[in-house]
């Protein structure tokens, strides 16, 4: 079934020069003269008694060194189409990381601070913590930009770091293993950041080298 | 496309291309077709791309790119996700993990014939 456009009403069908008209049987190719001197009418799909066994069909893909050259070097071009550029989910994610850090802080000041008659500090800094989590999801919605091959993966394990060590800093509000949690969270966002920095630096570099030379290689 | 019979005498297989055979034998048949190659080269680097990302790329229009996508996705090679964007339907498109896998073969036996020239 194929995929329907986004919305678009249909454009009459376009067929590229020497794409098969639909249904087009496909053109058989020389038949071996011995399978044909054997059984000149061969039943469909039923080899002829003591005929020998067909050698493999060759697609004959048309591919010469020439046109294999152009396609790699399209491929390579599209490759180097992927933008250049921090995806807006780092955004997301440095949001996640300085609200690692002041949550577990703030739990542990509110825990230093002594209980306070009607008023629940944990709770406050919670609902807050949980009020900005949702807010930063916003920008990976709102841009949408395209993740390099890869990055799916590595954002997994990111908010899966960010989630083991938050709920770790929550547990330890208390003591004052809160004063190493929270500032690890300023690690990770670095950590997440400079490999995603370089990959895209790497990336840039061949296409601005092109640009300043005018193209030429 | 054309189909030929070899001729037994070339002691050629079809195979993936394996030690002694062409390289041509490791390429992806689907991918002959020009579009479909670069649809599947603009996929290779992204996670996923939308379907009108995808057709502006290419600079096709939408049936053509509908037919192609078709094709890869009875090939295994792609995978077509249906969203929706408030009301507004959104096909999101991305290679299967097969796909990706003969994609690179594909690419490598190119280079093999690059390099045996």
């Amino acid at each position: 079934m194929s995929p329907s456009p986004d919305h678009r009403p249909a454009a009459p069908a376009d067929r590229i020069p020497g794409d098969p008209a639909p249904g087009a049987p496909v053109a058989a190719g020389p038949v071996s003269p011995d399978s044909a001197a054997a059984d000149p009418a061969p039943a469909a799909g039923r080899l002829p008694h003591g005929a020998p066994h067909p050698a493999p069909i060759d697609l004959g893909l048309p591919l010469d060194a020439e046109t294999a050259r152009r396609r790699l070097a399209e491929a390579e071009q599209r490759g180097r189409s992927v933008p250049t550029a921090v995806p807006a989910a780092f955004i997301t994610y440095g949001m996640l990381c300085v609200l690692g850090t002041m949550s577990t802080l703030g739990l542990h000041l509110v825990s230093r601070l002594g209980p306070t008659p009607g008023f629940d500090g944990k709770l406050a800094v919670l609902i807050a913590t949980l009020a900005w989590v949702a807010v930063s999801i916003l920008p990976t919605l709102l841009f949408r930009d395209r993740w390099r091959r890869g990055l799916g993966r590595r954002w997994l394990l990111l908010m899966g770091a960010w989630a083991v060590l938050w709920i770790v800093g929550v547990l330890v509000a208390e003591s004052s293993l809160v004063l190493v949690i929270g500032p690890l969270f300023l690690a990770l966002f670095v950590g997440a950041l400079a490999p995603e920095a370089s990959t895209v630096a790497a990336r840039r570099a061949p296409t601005e080298r092109g640009a300043e030379t005018g193209g030429a290689r | 496309m054309t189909a030929r019979v070899g001729n037994a005498e070339d002691g050629i297989v079809q195979g993936k291309g394996s030690q002694g055979e062409h390289p041509r034998f490791a390429l992806e048949p689907t991918l002959s077709h020009p579009v479909r190659f670069s649809i599947v080269a603009a996929l290779a680097a992204v996670e996923s791309l939308p379907f009108g990302d995808l057709r502006d790329e290419l600079a096709v229009s939408d049936s053509v790119l509908s037919k192609q996508i078709a094709e890869l996705e009875t090939g295994g090679l792609v995978r077509a996700a249906k969203s929706f964007v408030g009301k507004r339907p959104r096909t999101t498109l991305s290679l299967t993990a097969d796909g990706l896998r003969r994609w690179k073969r594909h690419l490598e036996a190119m280079r093999a014939i690059v390099g045996d020239a």
